[in-house]
């Protein structure tokens, strides 16, 4: 801990404060996550041990937060991660102009990225929503928090806590309950931060469990044998707890009106109900929606909402004059007639 | 996957002799520290030796092992083989006389429940042992974050079952000069869990492991896999991997089967010795490790106080 000088607390997350940081050493800085231990009775928590075991053994990817370090301070343990400026749904909040096409194509493609990574290295996130995906002061995004993280095996017999993710982001059938599923409930979540994306508002905003099962239903109909193929053979405890009155879905043109043919083209490959429907991130990186006009803006034409902190926002402007594209070359270099008399010229 | 995990990149040495190097090195660094002005023959006389470090190590692998098998509820085979391999890497870098193994294993056993995903409550955890439960469970917590340090955070284990049967649906589906590739599962099982005694795990690779285990489970039904190993499995090799791995599959073979069990009477000896050198501030029943979880907690109560006096200063 005496490496670090606290600069000041970033957050209060269900795990433990966060604080931003500077390393002494390097000068860098970073967030420190600190997990108490006093209160666990079971020792350290599975959320902890889930983050840590998920960000030890994948490399580094520039779409997931890197864990520089774990350490442990007192009876606290300290993560150590790269310090991140913002997160999606501060930028879905704060953004004055709803975001361009392009710029959502550019979160879109960021995000994608990173979960193809995960999902290649056997990792399920299970809580993707945009307060986790952490936006960088150079605009680009990065997934965080793995303590729900799992790593999963193709077995099929594993079972798992239907508790999880948060409500907004959560897939069918988690909803109904159920224990075994797939990586498909992170590209429901995909599919979610998408539509929200193109909305700049969620598509999804239950305030009960049940109420979050009507609106998924009122979007994507009633489920049956041939739009949830095989569902009533799937392990779904709480599909007979609630019935709901057969409705036809309603077309997603109407849910996020101001999309593009491609974007629907793309979110309807998400939003079904069948978990292996569902498109994965490998494929959805291919879609063509990302290789037509507007093409995905460069992380310099994403918005980066302040966290406050009045000083480094002087400090962005302050580079972004520097760095001036549009300023002619000639500007920033010197008259060589006024260099002249000053040359001392040998011989 | 393997090929990018820490297991590969941090916890594979070359061999016995390296893992011997390293052992002997804690075991010098823990003298260092404490002998004070003792003379070299009454450090002899005193503390542990290597290699009666590494008798009392190897016996509680052997308790850790039979804690685990008989444990309630049943644990999955991962659980056991991950609080192996934390409990061998643990004492790869440190001295028993710093930590007692006692303390250590149950904590490995506990940790690998967790990681693994087989939760058992601590209370629960702690009704498979006999005597002071309460005592036990304020043990194994207070060690657990310890042993995450030693293990430097590095808590996914690649064990060898999963390779195994790859290996078995390998054989049922490209080698077909085997009819029932089933019935070598059974000695390439009871291989694997004799493996877990070696230092198998700290040398070889998970799938390097199970391919030796089938090897052996063949051959004890009196089949040959050379065919297989040559042809299908180091089908795209070259000629000097194959022979590498050949070799490899050997050395798997040799180090599993030269496990020698200690005797009561060996542990019972070195125990004793341990009693006395043993590390009092890691000794969860002495006045000193009692102070030193108090201060822990003060520590952390003191932090927000330390902070803001941090701040102000800026």
């Amino acid at each position: 801990m005496d490496q670090y000088n606290i600069l000041g607390r970033i957050g209060e997350g269900a795990h433990g404060i966060v604080l931003k940081a500077k390393h002494i050493e390097s000068g860098e800085v970073v967030a420190l996550k600190k997990v108490p231990l006093r209160n666990h009775e079971e020792g350290i928590p599975n959320t902890a041990l889930r983050e840590i075991k998920a960000l030890q053994e994948i490399e580094s990817n520039p779409y997931v937060v890197r864990l520089r370090e774990v350490f442990p301070h007192g009876s606290v343990i300290v993560f150590v991660f790269e310090f991140m400026l913002s997160d999606l749904s501060e930028v879905i909040r704060k953004v004055e102009k709803p975001l361009t096409e392009a710029q959502v194509k550019s979160y879109m493609l960021m995000l994608l990225k990173g979960i193809a990574f995960c999902h290649e290295n056997n990792i399920m996130h299970r809580d993707l929503k945009p307060a986790n995906l952490l936006i960088s002061s150079t605009g680009h995004l990065k997934i965080a928090d793995f303590g729900l993280a799992r790593v999963f095996q193709n077995k099929g017999d594993r079972q798992y806590s239907h508790q999880v993710a948060t409500r907004w982001y959560r897939a069918p059938e988690l909803l109904y309950g159920a224990r075994k599923y797939d990586e498909g409930v992170d590209m429901w979540a995909v599919g979610c931060i998408f539509g929200e994306l193109l909305n700049n508002s969620p598509i999804f905003p239950g305030e009960t469990d049940i109420e979050q099962l009507c609106l998924v239903i009122r979007v994507l109909g009633t489920p049956n044998e041939k739009t949830w193929p095989g569902m009533s053979k799937l392990d779904l405890p709480d599909y007979h707890k609630i019935s709901f009155p057969d409705k036809p879905p309603i077309p997603l043109e109407e849910i996020v009106p101001d999309a593009s043919e491609e974007a629907l083209a793309l979110l309807k490959q998400f939003l079904v109900y069948p978990s292996k429907q569902r498109i994965s991130a490998k494929k959805a990186l291919l879609h063509p929606y990302f290789f037509t006009e507007p093409l995905p803006a460069h992380h310099s034409e994403l918005p980066i909402p302040q966290r406050s902190s009045r000083r480094s926002g002087l400090q962005l402007k302050h580079q972004a004059h520097e760095y001036n594209l549009d300023t002619p070359i000639g500007d920033s270099l010197i008259d060589p007639d006024l260099l002249a008399p000053h040359v001392i010229k040998l011989n | 996957m393997f090929a990018t995990s820490s297991q590969l990149k941090c916890w594979l040495f070359s061999g016995e002799t390296e893992l011997a190097k390293h052992r002997s090195e804690a075991n010098k660094a823990f003298i260092q520290t404490w002998r004070q002005d003792k003379t070299d023959e009454e450090v002899a006389k005193f503390f542990l030796t290597p290699s009666e470090e590494r008798i009392l190590s190897r016996q509680f692998e052997v308790v850790l092992r039979k804690f685990c098998s008989e444990f309630q509820p049943p644990m999955p085979k991962c659980v056991i083989g991950t609080a192996l391999a934390y409990f061998k890497r643990f004492y790869v870098f440190n001295s028993t006389m710093d930590y007692n193994p006692k303390d250590i294993m149950l904590t490995c056993a506990y940790l690998a429940c967790k990681v693994e995903e087989f939760y058992v409550p601590i209370g629960q955890f702690v009704k498979n042992l006999r005597g002071d439960r309460e005592k036990f469970a304020d043990a194994i917590l207070s060690f657990e974050l310890t042993l995450m340090e030693k293990l430097h955070y590095q808590l996914t284990i690649h064990n060898p079952f999963r390779a195994l049967e790859g290996y078995i649906i390998d054989l049922k589906t490209r080698y077909k000069e085997i009819q029932n590739p089933e019935k070598l599962r059974k000695c390439a099982d009871e291989f694997l869990d004799k493996s877990l005694l070696s230092d198998a795990c700290l040398i070889f690779s998970p799938s390097q492991i199970a391919l030796a285990a089938v090897k052996f489970g063949a051959a004890k039904e009196g089949i040959s896999l050379d065919g297989y190993i040559r042809n299908k499995v180091l089908k795209t090799a070259t000629e000097k991997e194959a022979e590498n791995t050949l070799y490899q599959l050997r050395r798997v073979k040799a180090i599993v089967k030269s496990f020698e069990q200690t005797t009561r009477e060996q542990a019972q000896g070195v125990q004793k010795k341990l009693d006395r050198c043993r590390n009092q501030e890691n000794n969860p029943d002495s006045e000193i490790f009692k102070q030193k979880a108090l201060d822990k907690l003060n520590e952390e109560d003191n932090v927000p106080a330390v902070k803001r006096a941090k701040l102000s200063n800026v």
